[in-house]
């Protein structure tokens, strides 16, 4: 399981990779992360609602109104231009930071 | 006999009490609670126990409630108002001690001398600017953004048509004597203070919005 730190600097990075694939919405988004994850990042569920609003207010992600397959109404997230680029500058940063551990452990043998 | 709509009832109304807003977000929350119930019912729980995991997968009411209550456009509006109100008194404060302290030494004459009434002018210009330094820090989205930076160009413009009016006057208060460049400098400083601290803040904040990885504004876990 991963620290409740590195899960929290990682949740926006997180959900911005996930929507660039296309529109999707809360559900589906924290049963994809369980999915890659391996079940090692776990979200409590109902907060993962106040950073998608937080970051349509940053302007990064739109959210509409629409029909699910069984016929429920489920609010959809889509990417933005300005998500797109505030998820280029993060994921240059988390891309650095994986750089240096791989160089650092290559070199440990660990 | 287990009922699943009166149970997601009895839940919105919790939700409700808690301080959690509908239509949004609760019918957001509602159709995830849903989802997850489905899911559950799927993997063979009874109905009952579906419901149950899903409302504790969802989290509790209250720390929701408090992540919703920092994006909520109604609290963003009321701080935004608030903020204006900061940097208007703050900004009249400021230009009020100035001239204040101007008007104590040059109404006839240039005179200088420290009397109570300069203490006054210098607090209210060292309360003024204090103000201002943590309006400029919280002026963040746009209103308050635009007002704080239409109040530094009110306050700029101002101390740079008094430097330029002092040279021709003998004093903005119709003094007898010329007032020294010195005092005409250091009273544009002041006024110009607002405007350093807008900049200053303005970078900070777009220099965090470059970097973030914002990892201090969390998915709080249980």
């Amino acid at each position: 399981m991963l620290s409740k730190e590195l899960v929290a600097a990682s949740t926006e990075p997180v959900i911005l990779s996930l929507l660039s694939r296309g529109e999707s919405y809360g559900y589906a988004l924290i049963q994809e992360v369980k999915r890659l994850s391996g079940d090692k990042i776990e979200w409590t569920d109902g907060m993962i609602y106040p950073v998608l609003h937080r970051m349509e207010d940053e302007g990064w992600i739109a959210s509409r109104w629409g029909e699910a397959e069984n016929g429920r109404k489920r609010k959809y997230y889509s990417l933005k231009k300005d998500g797109k680029k505030a998820l280029k500058r993060q994921r240059e940063q988390w891309v650095t930071v994986s750089g240096v551990f791989k160089q650092l452990w290559k070199e440990q043998y660990v | 006999m287990f009922n699943l709509d009166q149970a997601i009832a009895e839940w919105r109304r919790r939700m409700l009490a808690a301080g959690i807003k509908t239509p949004v977000p609760l019918d957001e929350l509602e159709a995830h609670l849903r989802d997850e119930i489905e899911q559950q019912a799927k993997s063979g729980l009874s109905e009952a126990e579906a419901f149950q995991v899903a409302v504790e997968e969802i989290g509790k009411a209250h720390p929701l409630q408090q992540e919703f209550k920092k994006v909520e456009k109604g609290h963003k509006i009321i701080r935004a108002i608030v903020l204006v109100f900061g940097w208007l008194a703050a900004s009249c404060a400021l230009a009020y001690s100035v001239v204040f302290w101007d008007f104590d030494w040059n109404f006839w004459s240039f005179s200088p001398e420290w009397n109570l009434k300069l203490i006054w002018a210098m607090l209210g210009v060292l309360v003024a600017d204090a103000a201002i330094w943590f309006l400029a820090k919280a002026s963040r989205e746009k209103a308050s953004r635009a007002v704080s930076l239409m109040f530094c160009v009110i306050l700029a413009g101002f101390a740079v048509v008094w430097l330029r009016a002092d040279e021709r006057a003998t004093g903005v208060f119709g003094g007898a004597r010329e007032v020294p460049l010195w005092w005409r400098g250091w009273r544009t400083l002041l006024l110009c203070v607002p405007s350093v601290f807008w900049v200053w803040w303005r970078r900070r904040h777009s220099a965090q919005k470059r970097g973030s990885t914002r990892g201090s504004r969390p998915i709080h876990l249980d």
